[in-house]
């Protein structure tokens, strides 16, 4: 082995992603090379000082927010669906007693934003049907009209298309 | 125990409307997801987002999606397509170099610590877009040079280089940490 293949050859000897045969010769050239252990060295430092920078812990509550946003996204979609002649006020009432705590939920998620879901579950079940009736006295068809929109769209519309 | 189902029989699940297989789904991989976020960004709070919107993508593309590549590589790939977005979105100037340093995560560490973290995420920070994405998936998330490519949709050799690159690039930066 030359100096260029050990050298292309380090990252993987340090992963042990070498063949046997590849190691045995990468060990012999390294034993007689100070130019390629000194790479090897850098290497090594390098991913140390990598590694030695921490990530902070993910938020909490995280996949609990995804599912939360999941669920709002499938009932405004299912809100979507039926007879648009009909006011999407009507076609709450009209749908199941679970598709209305969901789109509860998700008018609580757009008025109050995503902090409302840090706090306690039973803090927000009291808030929500706070807020349902506040959104009731208002009306609650433009909100869920102008409110579903961007909330759904953004989320479709992200492409996955772009130059890297 | 080694029963639990396989990323791809979730998301098969997940097409045919189990949502709870969704949630195993978001558990199983909220974590690389998170960091790989993070260090793509610097920034907890958009690194949520971007996070969130990954998980998001996926559910949405749950009656498209076909196990050709690992679901692993598959979610990467969308993490590191919508961190590209955001960049370029939100701090279009920056899209290609520097990212912030976090203060919170700064406030964490012990003096000493703290000032290799800030020089080490900086130094991340100024990489070009591409070779930050394959230094993220190489030191912090483990993928081997070929699934680095999938992730990338680029060529193994082209990983090669932009990770050459990369190291080049850290070293000088970091040239104070490589005395010894
Ligand atoms: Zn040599």
């Amino acid at each position: 082995m030359r100096c260029r293949d050990v050298q292309s050859k380090l990252d993987l000897s340090v992963r042990q992603q070498l063949t046997s045969v590849e190691s045995v010769q990468m060990e012999a050239h390294l034993a007689s090379c100070p130019a390629c252990r000194k790479a090897l060295a850098k290497l090594r430092r390098l991913e140390d000082l990598l590694v030695a920078a921490p990530v902070p812990p993910i938020p909490e509550g995280f996949a609990e927010r995804v599912i939360v946003q999941v669920r709002a996204q499938q009932t405004a979609m299912a809100l979507r669906k039926p007879d648009s002649r009909f006011p999407v006020w009507a076609r709450l009432r009209s749908s199941t007693g679970i598709a209305a705590a969901l789109a509860a939920g998700l008018l609580l998620g757009l008025f109050m934003g995503r902090d409302t879901w840090r706090s306690g579950a039973g803090g927000q079940a009291v808030a929500a049907s706070q807020r349902t009736d506040l959104l009731a006295a208002a009306g609650l068809e433009p909100l869920i009209e102008r409110g579903g929109d961007p909330l759904t769209q953004s989320y479709l519309s992200l492409t996955m298309a772009g130059d890297r | 125990m080694n029963s639990s189902p396989a990323d791809e029989t979730l998301m098969q699940a997940t097409a045919g409307g189990d949502l709870a297989a969704f949630e195993q789904l978001v558990v199983r991989h909220q974590q690389s997801v998170w960091r790989t976020a993070y260090r793509m960004l610097g920034c907890q709070d958009e690194a949520e987002d971007v996070a969130q919107q990954a998980f998001l993508r996926v559910f949405e593309a749950r009656d498209r999606y076909r196990p050709q590549a690992a679901f692993r590589t598959y979610l990467y790939r969308i993490v590191v397509r919508l961190c590209l977005d955001h960049l370029r979105k939100n701090r279009p100037a920056l899209a290609e170099h520097l990212l912030p340093v976090d203060d919170r995560t700064s406030a964490q560490q012990q003096a000493a610590d703290k000032e290799q973290t800030e020089a080490v995420q900086q130094a991340i920070g100024c990489l070009p877009f591409k070779q930050r994405t394959a230094v993220v998936l190489r030191y912090y998330e483990g993928l081997c040079g070929r699934e680095i490519a999938e992730a990338m949709d680029t060529s193994l050799k082209a990983v090669e280089r932009l990770l050459a690159r990369a190291r080049e690039t850290l070293e000088k930066r970091l040239g104070d940490y490589f005395q010894d």
